[in-house]
């Protein structure tokens, strides 16, 4: 018991140190930012932060990192409320009955309400991430080469499938963020694929560039697209910030569902922090005794989905941390703040590198307290903000990509890629295809190729090795089911149309 | 608004058939390198893997393109809207090409004034006074305090 206890107080120790502290607040404060501004969102806004992170230490970048998605979840929630416009794409659902308190004189109580759920909401995820991920990472430490080319192809494919639309719309995506991954410098032989003679490609796509292209520039591109629609923030009074003793009794229960369904949700891959907060929505709408007021300002309608949607960002943090496989923009994100500082992500990060194991988990819980204490007063900040008009935050934003992408290897050509990537970004936006896998195939396909070779080499050639493990085979026929899933719903419906054709005539 | 659309459908065909001819390209680049031999592949594995991977996305692409209802439409900007964007994109071009001459400050502060001018009616005093204390408060943060080195150009600022 007491071994258990043990890296664990080691981690709470290492999350209460001025240097993680300061991560932790400064994540929170800047993630808040980033959630009230239209325009960057969490994967943009940790793109541009990640080259800081590169000098500070992996815990304390991971740290502050971490802070930042789960800022942005709070901050999105505040102008979901405040104007009826989701400060990112978890909030739409928000909008629905959090901008009708709004126009009751009740926006006060609705951002202490989304304050408090996302609080718990957060720090019960931290307490599954703390549950799940041991036990998970003792289970996958028996994973060789095929079992981890299966999990990282496969968790792509499921993950390109799941997260959006149709088939094409996250596959075509992955394969181009898949091809993209090989330009460079080739790791094994030293052989530059694709890199056209520039030595500023010898490295590879930088990720920062890409992600801040793909995700902040092309989302400018569609606000300066329709430019002319701006609305202001309504005036919220400190004073009417507290729920009455009516409305928290109705948000404990929505509170305790939220925790435990934006949990679950957000282990899978591919599933996205607006999958929970719908889910929860619905839910609640479904079994709510107030099923009545839901569209009209239901404070069930509120608390459910943010704490599902925080809840959610939370526990993607388990396949992270447990298997090393980011099912999310942001986790690949970190999952290459970490290969920079040279740590492996992985089962074995948890036996090897402890103190960033428990260290980012304890922060979690210090960060959920930070965000706390300080998002309700600050509040009347983050409304100030909203007044400031968008043509002057536009250009701040964009410099700040600019400065970003440039300040990772001082590469004009980094720069230049930006405005490729997003006007591939608006595009792809246009067709409704999902931009998330194409980041997440740039990051793993490294990883994917490395145990593809691994595999081929350790079994000296004979191939079979990847689709003759129980644990391959297991993913494959998963992947098999989640790709051809819409094929089968398809020929069971014709099934029992015809079988209750024939039935109806037999009568 | 000033929209115009365009058939989901043709898009889609249109996208998978770029898909095809890059992962044809691409293919053909890969199958240049080294493959090795099952024992020790070489560089030219993981390309071929991912190269067939784009292939089979451009086909399911141009596929769904097939079976989406033609009426179904993506909007695209016109008029008024498409100026802007054109003029947002030709501003950061025209930022990027400045940049290395004219340094990351000056740079900034016409890029700002461009933007403002661009996005907004507000007087040219404005204008002046928010690109210039945009660019310097950039310039402090990042430059100065966070010591990102950014080019300097000929004015060395």
């Amino acid at each position: 018991m007491t071994e258990d206890l043990a890296p664990i107080l080691q981690g709470l120790i290492g999350a209460l140190t001025y240097q993680n502290l300061f991560a932790a607040l400064a994540g929170a404060l800047a993630g808040s930012l980033i959630g009230v501004l239209p325009g960057l969102g969490p994967v943009a806004g940790i793109a541009i932060l990640l080259p800081i992170s590169y000098g500070l230490s992996p815990t304390t970048g991971l740290i502050m990192m971490a802070a930042i998605y789960y800022g942005a979840m709070y901050g999105g929630s505040t102008t979901a409320i405040l104007l009826n416009l989701p400060g990112e794409e978890a909030s739409v659902v928000t909008c629905i009955d959090g901008f009708k308190m709004t126009k009751k004189g009740r926006a006060g109580a609705a951002l202490t309400i989304v304050a408090v759920g996302s609080f718990i909401g957060g720090t019960a995820a931290v307490i599954g991430v703390m549950l799940f991920s041991p036990p998970l990472a003792k289970f996958a430490i028996v994973f060789g080469p095929a079992e981890f080319f299966a999990l990282l192809t496969g968790g792509l494919v499921i993950f390109s499938r799941i997260a959006g639309g149709t088939l094409a719309a996250g596959i075509f995506p992955m394969s181009v963020g898949l091809v993209l991954s090989t330009v460079g410098t080739e790791a094994i032989t030293g052989l530059n694929r694709f890199t056209f003679g520039l030595d500023d490609l010898l490295l590879g796509i930088t990720l920062v560039s890409f992600a801040v292209g793909l995700f902040g520039v092309s989302e400018i591109m569609s606000m300066v697209e329709n430019f002319e629609d701006q609305v202001k923030p309504i005036k919220v009074k400190l004073r009417d910030m507290w729920p009455t003793r009516k409305e928290w009794r109705r948000t404990w229960a929505p509170y305790a569902r939220g925790s435990v369904l934006g949990f679950v949700i957000g282990l899978l891959p591919g599933a996205r922090t607006v999958m929970a907060s719908f889910i929860s929505y619905r839910l609640e709408k479904a079994i709510s005794p107030h099923r009545h007021e839901f569209g009209e300002g239901a404070v069930e309608g509120v608390a459910g989905p943010e704490t599902a949607n925080n809840a959610a960002a939370t526990s993607t943090m388990v396949p992270l941390l447990a298997l090393g496989i980011p099912t999310g923009a942001v986790t690949a994100l970190m999952y290459s703040a970490l290969l920079v500082h040279d740590v492996q992500p992985g089962p074995l990060l948890m036996s090897q590198h402890p103190e960033i194991f428990f260290g980012v988990i304890m922060s979690m819980y210090v960060g959920n307290v930070i965000l706390l204490i300080l998002n309700v007063p600050l509040i009347g900040l983050w409304v100030s903000l909203l007044r400031i008009p968008q043509h002057v935050f536009l250009p701040v934003i964009l410099l700040l990509a600019f400065i970003g992408s440039y300040s990772v290897n001082s590469a004009m050509l980094d720069l230049w890629l930006l405005p490729v990537f997003a006007i591939v970004g608006y595009v792809f936006r246009k067709l409704d295809f999902t931009l998330a896998p194409m980041v997440i195939a740039l990051v793993l396909g490294p990883m994917i190729e490395k145990h593809l070779r691994e595999g081929l080499v350790m079994s000296l050639g004979d191939a079979s090795v990847f689709y003759t493990s129980p644990i391959a085979i297991a993913i494959w026929v998963l992947v098999f089911i989640v790709v051809t899933l819409g094929f089968w719903q398809r020929v069971a419906s014709s099934i029992f149309r015809v079988l209750g054709a024939g039935v109806f005539r037999d009568r | 608004m000033q929209t115009t659309s365009v058939s989901k459908r043709v898009s889609y065909l249109a996208i998978g058939g770029v898909g095809l001819a890059l992962s044809a390209v691409y293919l053909g680049a890969s199958s240049q390198m080294p493959f090795g031999t099952m024992e020790r592949p070489g560089s030219a594995l993981f390309p071929i893997f991912s190269g067939f991977m784009l292939a089979l996305a451009s086909l399911a692409t141009i596929w769904e393109g097939w079976r989406t209802d033609a009426s179904t439409r993506v909007n695209l900007p016109a008029g008024a809207n498409l100026k802007r964007m054109a003029q947002l994109i030709g501003v950061i071009v025209g930022y990027l090409l400045v940049l290395p001459w004219l340094g990351q400050f000056v740079s900034s502060v016409l890029f700002s004034a461009l933007l403002l001018r661009l996005l907004s009616d507000i007087s040219r005093l404005r204008i002046l006074v928010y690109s210039v204390t945009i660019a310097f408060a950039l310039h402090v943060v990042f430059v100065t305090l966070l010591k990102v080195r950014m080019p300097s150009g000929v004015l060395g600022i």
